[in-house]
């Protein structure tokens, strides 16, 4: 474990240099110590090469702030970030909002043409409502997520967390609701359309 | 269902009658088809208090009131510089200032003064109480409690700092003794339902050392269980309680008038009607044994579309005052301070949490409530406000305290801070 970590971090590293150099201006010296961490694994851009990670490049500001203070007050259980946010300053988290929200979105490797969603795609979206709150383009705005271009393997694991409830924090009570009803081949599409969203 | 019966049997009952009131309307409507892609929900089936939905504050929406839900309030408190800027905005009467007087204190609910001068505020689902102390000129906010569920009532009487967690009611002996690590609490009374739906509290200590609290029911609108919609009254050195009022919903604020000695309350009355109704409440508990109309009547004038139907709001307590629809009025204190002018003397400021089953935001704001002794003549006005930015929320005031040179205290649970409201200099 230990290892893999190790050699994600160097890789990250290395990969690392032509993010540094767009943001650096706005990057005081002692958050890209700590950016590089979290380019670990979610990659350099903020967008993730790893499975089930997810990208953070363009979430909204408030949503990525919301996250780490569930997830360093315990409600929401992310093994993999407990070391992490363990002892993250209010002022830490205030950085990574804006900073996060600031990088260029995802660019999906089979971009969706607009207009274009299947019948089966809208026969999931239209009834729920996603662009309610999701907005129209998927981009997600205030503590809500943006869903457009994430990755699809970690779009269906948030589906099967809300849906078996080990997804905690306020946006869970309508979001057990809106998945409660999906089937795992429904979880499947609809994860495939968002990932290709521009 | 037993914990219901149990609640019954040891509650001593200031009225019996009113138990029969309750259970003899407990009829089940059922529930008309949903119009298509609206939420429609049955809360009067056991099942939907016991085990509430995670949305079970909503209600019947109409299409206008579509995507309405509670105000998701910020991740984390408002910085230091950013309240002093919000403040600037806020108006306030000739001669009266207001300042941070604490900050870094996430969600801040209730506060409760030690007798060594220490602040205890709760909080809502951070769990936690804080101790604000000053040490050497500085204020000093601790974290004294954690790990509670929902602890946003705090008393303190004789020494012992009290905390009210939706079904326990703790006692933490001699509290400012112990601030580095907070004593092993006592349960002093825990004859409270257990779900979370509305079952976050508020404690009012009275002069003969006991505590008024106020029972929500599980729902928006439903025929509650009969141990709910009701303020009580409980002796924390004995355990023992009293049925005070009843037909009341979700109260979360109340205060003692020092002319009388009578209970007074802020009550938030149901949603999705609409925008403008009904008018939340001021209420004064005249005597024992009032039923204040909920689910039946609302504002003292409108029966409820479904569940007022064949009653007539004449049998009910009227509110003292209505307050305005969907402010959601917080926590209350008659001013006793001698810092003020005299004409603010027995005054009523209510903390105005603001609107979110609206569309215009309203409230947001510290009222001021001038009523005579004996509930007559009460009007009020707005005193301090408001917290908004056109539509933007920056700030939710939660609580009033008064401070010992007079000035009030103002918990905002959104910005995690605390305001002090000075008169002169």
């Amino acid at each position: 474990m230990r290892t893999q970590y190790a050699v994600r971090l160097v890789a990250a590293a290395l990969s690392l240099a032509p993010a540094a150099a767009r943001a650096a201006d706005a990057v005081p010296a002692d958050m890209s110590e700590k950016l590089e961490t979290c380019a670990a694994c979610h990659g350099a851009d903020g967008v993730s090469p790893n499975q089930e990670v997810p990208s953070l490049a363009a979430q909204p500001d408030i949503f990525t702030q919301w996250q780490l203070v569930y997830m360093r007050d315990g409600t929401r259980k992310v093994e993999a970030m407990e070391e992490v946010v363990k002892g993250m300053r209010d002022s830490d988290i205030r950085f990574y909002g804006p900073y996060f929200a600031s990088l260029p979105p995802p660019v999906p490797e089979h971009p969706k043409a607009s207009n274009a969603e299947s019948a089966e795609v809208l026969n999931l979206i239209k009834p729920r409502r996603c662009a309610s709150c999701h907005d129209d383009t998927m981009a997600g705005k205030g503590e809500i997520p943006r869903l457009a271009g994430q990755r699809a393997d970690y779009l269906i694991k948030a589906f099967r967390d809300y849906r078996s409830n080990v997804r905690r924090g306020r946006g869970q009570a309508i979001m057990v609701e809106m998945v409660s009803t999906l089937s795992e081949n429904d979880i499947k599409i609809l994860a495939e359309y968002l990932s290709r969203l521009p | 269902m037993t914990w219901l019966s149990a609640a019954t049997a040891r509650l001593t009952l200031a009225t019996g009658a009113l138990f029969a009131l309750g259970l003899s309307s407990y009829v089940f409507d059922s529930t008309p088809a949903p119009a298509q892609g609206l939420k429609s929900y049955d809360s009067n089936k056991k099942e939907f208090w016991t085990k509430p939905p995670d949305d079970w504050f909503l209600g019947d929406e109409t299409e206008q009131q579509k995507g309405q839900a509670p105000n998701p309030g910020q991740p984390l408190p408002t910085p230091l510089a950013d309240l002093e800027k919000i403040l600037a905005t806020i108006k306030l009467p000739q001669g009266f200032k207001i300042s941070v007087w604490a900050n870094d204190i996430a969600q801040a609910r209730q506060m409760a003064w030690g007798d060594k001068g220490t602040l205890f505020v709760g909080t809502f689902d951070k769990g936690i109480v804080y101790a604000v102390t000053e040490q050497g000129g500085k204020r000093v906010v601790k974290t004294f409690i954690k790990g509670l569920r929902m602890p946003t009532g705090v008393g303190f009487l004789n020494g012992n700092l009290y905390v009210i967690d939706i079904d326990k009611l703790y006692e933490y002996p001699n509290a400012e003794a112990n601030l580095d690590a907070a004593p092993q609490p006592k349960v002093v009374y825990d004859d409270m339902p257990p779900y979370i739906p509305h079952g976050w509290k508020y404690l009012i200590p009275d002069k003969e050392g006991w505590f008024y609290i106020p029972f929500g029911p599980p729902c928006n609108i439903c025929y509650a269980p009969t141990s709910v919609n009701q303020y009580r009254r409980v002796d924390p050195k004995t355990g023992m309680a009293e049925l005070v009022a009843v037909g009341i919903r979700n109260s979360v604020g109340g205060d003692i008038d020092p002319r009388t000695g009578h209970l007074w309350f802020t009550e938030n009355a149901r949603d999705w009607i609409s925008d403008d109704l009904p008018s939340d409440k001021l209420n004064h508990v005249r005597k024992l044994g009032l039923h204040f109309g909920y689910p039946y009547c609302h504002q003292g004038d409108l029966l409820d579309p479904v569940f007022g139907k064949g009653k007539d709001c004449k049998d009910f307590e009227p509110p003292a005052l209505n307050l305005g629809p969907h402010v959601a009025p917080l926590g209350m204190k008659f001013y006793s301070g001698n810092q003020f002018p005299a004409e603010y003397k027995n005054n009523i400021f209510i903390a105005e949490h603001g609107s979110w089953n609206r569309k215009e935001k309203h409230g947001y704001r510290i009222m001021r409530v001038s009523v005579d002794a004996d509930g007559k003549n009460a009007k009020q006005e707005v005193f301090a406000g408001t917290w908004l930015d056109g539509q933007k929320i920056t700030g939710r005031p939660a609580d009033i305290q008064i401070a010992p040179d007079g000035s009030l205290l103002i918990a905002d649970d959104q910005a995690g801070a605390i305001y002090q409201i000075s008169y002169g200099k």
